[in-house]
């Protein structure tokens, strides 16, 4: 992990990542039972679930920011554009696009990209979230 | 029950119960997700990750939309409430808001949120779409 930085230190258009991601299906397994995800779902057992993945943007961030990737979510938007396909790779890379002050807290917006292995584009997101205290201590 | 373009706005689409877990990951940092820090805080226990809230919303979406969710799928989420720790039990429910044709099919919007029946508390609100042919 990254030594930590200071809200102050963090740029708009910090890069993210690539962070790359084996859509094993032992991965779906952790995932489904991470967020008890029931049977059931789409037709297609191809697919993984729409889920699976999304913690890795908190990874994404401590990887970048360390300590100060310490984050409590405030919003979360996804656009899904093409399965996650079991037994693909998957990519996520992303950016920092604004930070901002509300009522004392340190809010950051990110947006991230999932793609494939043959590029293409699997879904956006966009993350809002703000500074909580790290288990450095930061 | 799947997406039906002919449903009527105002109708409530299958919700979905869940008791909320929270997962130990050897990268998180957050000391909210850490339970005795968070009970020094006033929290009852370390919070559920918003990742895993959006998670359970998600799964009663992709329960309705089926397939139809990965390339036309749409949701907007917004915490709050004071969230959920392990146990705590969940309801995840959506209404349809509105329509509107898009290429050969129509885009339903809903309504979400998260219940927390433990607290009594809303703690996800927001909107989403999906297309449906």
């Amino acid at each position: 992990m990254k030594e930590k930085c200071s809200f102050d230190e963090i740029e708009i258009g910090m890069e993210m990542g690539p962070l790359e991601f084996d859509v094993s299906p032992e991965a779906i397994k952790e995932y489904r039972n991470w967020a008890r995800w029931e049977v059931g779902g789409g037709d297609n057992p191809a697919n993984a679930l729409p889920g699976i993945f999304l913690i890795n943007h908190v990874r994404m961030l401590t990887t970048t920011l360390g300590g100060a990737g310490s984050r409590i979510w405030a919003k979360s938007q996804h656009e899904f554009l093409n399965p996650i396909r079991v037994d693909s790779k998957l990519v996520k890379r992303g950016k920092i696009v604004e930070k901002y002050l509300k009522r004392g807290k340190q809010y950051l917006i990110y947006e991230i990209e999932t793609r494939d292995q043959d590029g293409r584009l699997i879904m956006r997101s966009r993350e809002t979230s703000f500074f909580g205290e790290s288990k450095e201590g930061s | 029950m799947k997406a039906d373009k002919n449903v009527e706005v105002g109708w409530e689409i299958p919700s979905l119960g869940k008791t909320a877990y929270s997962p130990k990951v050897d990268f998180e940092v957050t000391q909210i997700h850490d339970d005795e820090y968070a009970k020094t805080r006033g929290f009852r226990g370390d919070l559920v990750g918003g990742n895993f809230l959006t998670g359970y919303v998600l799964e009663m979406l992709y329960r309705y939309f089926g397939d139809h969710w990965w390339k036309h799928g749409r949701i907007a989420a917004t915490f709050i409430g004071g969230g959920a720790v392990t146990g705590d039990e969940l309801v995840a429910k959506g209404v349809v808001t509105s329509k509107q044709a898009e290429d050969s099919g129509v885009r339903l919007f809903l309504d979400i949120r998260l219940e927390n029946h433990t607290t009594g508390n809303k703690i996800l609100v927001g909107t989403a779409s999906c297309r449906v042919p």
